[in-house]
């Protein structure tokens, strides 16, 4: 098993602030962590990796690791990291967002992405809650929760992320929690090295915004529900409508062999008739 | 007599020419009506030299795509028109911060909202200077001829990368779609991105050096690990809230431009030695306002035009030296007076414009009714 | 230098006293000081499975075993030393 403290000073920038910006029991950290052991585990070096962050408080992400990292506007990571990608195909991209950040303000770039299959690898932490501007709802906001903008509870459906972007042709789903850190690396491991445009969904705790406004406790409590209600994938398609309750599954749920979007392209170079550079 | 050489384009097809001669390697774009033909012309050629040609989701992420592949060391490019250019100022005020080079070509149409797609304007004149928020600077270029889409077009890259700016290339509908016999120009000097003078380790991307140089961008991956960010940093990119640093960050900004207008600035002077009477217009009104020049010569008036080729930074030193000379400046354009209104800081008293806004030319006639009217 | 081994190493300056580690040692190893920071209160029953390590969220606890601490120098002080702030990371 790699340590996190481990691998965290080699990827950490050593002249940035610590403690980290994020709350106490915040899982961003925990995610983070996990991030980075996943890379560790990939033998890549930092020079290979383009770390590539939303705004809120998971695009805090990018300031603190030592890759070549860009920092862009909210919810728009995924169409630069697009460009990143295709620009310089031998780099590894990473692409780091909250759920406000890829599924609402970057729902379009996030479909679109995975329809376009784009070798690119993205972990969205999905905290249930717009953090850094003080705890508005999001689109995975469960209804009937409280938010700042949602006093009487929210009404709107949520959005099941790992869902979207499965049917919208992501070659690799999979979805971890803070929790299940361990497990975690390994998703974002098999993640990173899959060709064509991977997904982890990973469910973080914002005890600060989320948890204390809906009563849930703290971190303690947030990672305990994690602990109780996730359920590997292959069991928990074998649950009936009665038994799933409040659970929810974990793991890989889809791994595609496709071609993804550079390889097509090579097609229309070699159609188009130039000759290789 | 035909040149052999000559061939006959359509102004978007030389601004995508122009920029594959500037080495353009990337484009991605939205479809919009007056500039998708830039798109076609690209999704043809670009592969064909290996290039990258996308069709992305929105015009948000085609500004974001571009920016992203200029940090990958490929020179970068997207087209649109007014309401695709609303939806880039987000990326495009990103640009400007963070300083990556890349170029917008912006067919203008009638406007505002949706505007009139099929008809020329110049509503966004204004906008391309302060569509995105903020203080930033920004270069702005204004082709009033088939060869100059195609000049001006590498020569906006060259601007680009030589301020580490965004660049945008500001046609109107008529230019982009009118269609001239040109030879095109060869032997453009292109300037070509360099890498970084130091290391790594001493690399600070953001730095404000007192030589007025201008750090080189290293892309992503040669070993220049470094941050980008749109939040105000500091000189190693990395964002702060300490005063100088910020106060640092944003006049390094502004000042790259203030400080070099000299170079950045282009101006077309026609007849306008012993002129009384100025006309300002650029863009395709321009080549009315110089039929116009000439008809008001042989009527005996003695009049002369100033063509801003660069409209942002506004050419105001050049304009008030002209001002001086002459007895009334005439601005015929496409919109209510954007340009006119900049004049006026400059030179209020004498300024007379012409506006039309029905998405039809403004034609020679009409500027030489307000000559006549301003002369008696 | 006898000191005496201890499994679990706090580096206190990043905790930021959430509790994680303390409630999901599955041998209960840790508990809190009285100003809130966990410790480990029953070393020896440490098996070493590094779930407080990989839980902090603030990267400050590190488990190893006897001679890895001596052998890689897992935690440099030093290392730490060089982090002090000099750019705020405020919103």
């Amino acid at each position: 098993m790699i340590r996190t403290s481990e691998a965290i000073y080699k990827y950490l920038r050593p002249d940035k602030k610590y403690p980290h910006v994020w709350c106490p029991g915040c899982g961003i950290g925990i995610v983070t962590g996990a991030l980075v052991r996943a890379i560790e585990r990939t033998g890549l070096t930092k020079d290979e990796i383009a770390l590539v962050s939303g705004i809120g408080c998971s695009g805090r992400i990018s300031t603190y690791l030592d890759f070549n990292t860009l920092h862009t506007t909210h919810g728009r990571a995924l169409a630069f990291a697009t460009g990143l990608k295709l620009a310089k195909p031998s780099l590894t991209v990473i692409v780091v967002m909250g759920d406000g950040d890829a599924t609402a303000i970057g729902g379009n770039h996030l479909i679109h992405s995975c329809r376009r299959n784009i070798n690119i690898t993205s972990l969205i932490i999905n905290n249930n809650i717009y953090g850094m501007t003080g705890g508005q709802y999001s689109p995975t906001t469960p209804m009937n929760h409280i938010a700042s903008t949602a006093q009487y509870g929210s009404i709107e459906k949520t959005f099941d992320i790992c869902k979207i972007v499965e049917a919208c042709g992501a070659s690799f789903v999979a979805r971890g929690t803070a929790y299940h850190a361990k497990m975690l690396d390994a998703l974002i491991e098999r993640a990173i090295n899959k060709k064509g445009f991977s997904v982890v969904e990973a469910l973080s705790q914002c005890p600060t915004q989320y948890g204390r406004r809906n009563k849930l406790g703290g971190p303690v409590e947030m990672l305990q529900w994690y602990k109780d209600n996730a359920i590997p994938y292959p069991a928990f398609k074998k649950l009936s409508p009665d038994e799933i309750g409040e659970k929810f599954p974990i793991g890989v749920m889809t791994d595609l062999d496709e071609p993804d979007y550079l390889e097509r392209y090579n097609r229309i170079i070699k159609e188009a008739g130039s000759e290789g550079q | 007599m035909r040149k052999h050489n000559q061939i006959l384009l359509q102004g978007n097809e030389a601004s995508a020419m122009g920029a594959m001669a500037a080495g353009m390697r990337f484009f991605a774009g939205y479809p919009i009506t007056p500039s998708t033909e830039i798109a076609e012309y690209l999704s043809i050629h670009l592969p064909q030299v290996c290039g990258t040609f996308i069709q992305m989701e929105d015009e948000i992420s085609s500004m974001a795509a571009i920016i992203g592949a200029s940090l990958g060391g490929v020179k970068s490019m997207t087209a649109t028109s007014g309401p695709g250019f609303s939806l880039m100022q987000e990326n495009l005020g990103f640009a400007s911060m963070a300083e990556i080079p890349c170029v917008i070509v912006n067919v203008m149409r009638g406007g505002p909202s949706t505007g009139m797609p099929t008809r020329p304007g110049q509503g966004d004149v204004m906008q391309s200077r302060w569509g995105t928020h903020g203080d930033h600077p920004i270069i702005v270029l204004c082709p009033n001829s088939v060869l100059e889409c195609y000049t001006l077009t590498i020569d906006a890259f060259n601007l680009s990368e030589k301020y580490r700016s965004p660049v945008i290339v500001l046609m109107d509908g008529i230019i982009g779609h009118m269609w001239e016999n040109i030879v095109v120009p060869e032997n453009i000097e292109i300037i070509e991105r360099l890498e970084p003078e130091v290391p790594p380790e001493w690399y600070r991307p953001y730095e404000a050096l007192p030589c007025g140089d201008i750090v080189r961008l290293a892309p992503f991956g040669e070993g220049y690990r470094f941050h980008v960010t749109g939040m105000v940093h500091d000189k190693s990119g990395f964002p702060t809230l300490i005063h100088e640093e910020i106060e640092q960050c944003l006049n390094k900004l502004i000042s790259k431009i203030k400080n070099n207008l000299h170079d950045i600035i282009r101006i077309d002077e026609y007849r306008l030695d012993d002129a009384d009477i100025c006309i300002v217009a650029y863009g395709s009104v321009a080549r009315s306002a110089k039929e116009a020049v000439d008809i008001a010569r042989e009527e005996g008036f003695k009049a002369g035009m100033l063509r801003p080729i660069t409209i942002w930074p506004f050419p105001r030193f050049h304009l008030e030296d002209i001002a001086r000379k002459v007895k009334m400046i005439i601005v015929p354009e496409m919109n209510y007076g954007q340009i006119y209104g900049e004049i006026l800081k400059s030179c209020p008293g004498k300024t007379l414009r012409i506006t039309r806004v029905d998405g039809e030319l403004i034609t020679p006639d009409q500027i030489m009714e307000k000559i006549e009217e301003a002369v008696l | 230098m006898n000191k005496k081994y201890e499994p679990i190493h706090f580096f206190l300056r990043w905790c930021k006293k959430c509790g994680i580690c303390i409630a999901f040692c599955p041998k209960h190893v840790l508990e809190r000081r009285p100003d809130g920071y966990p410790y480990a209160a029953r070393p020896d029953d440490c098996i070493l499975c590094g779930l407080c390590d990989i839980h902090c969220p603030d990267y400050a606890i590190t488990v190893a075993k006897k001679d890895e601490f001596r052998e890689k120098k897992i935690v440099k002080e030093e290392d730490h030393e060089k982090a002090q702030p000099d750019t705020p990371a405020g919103q």
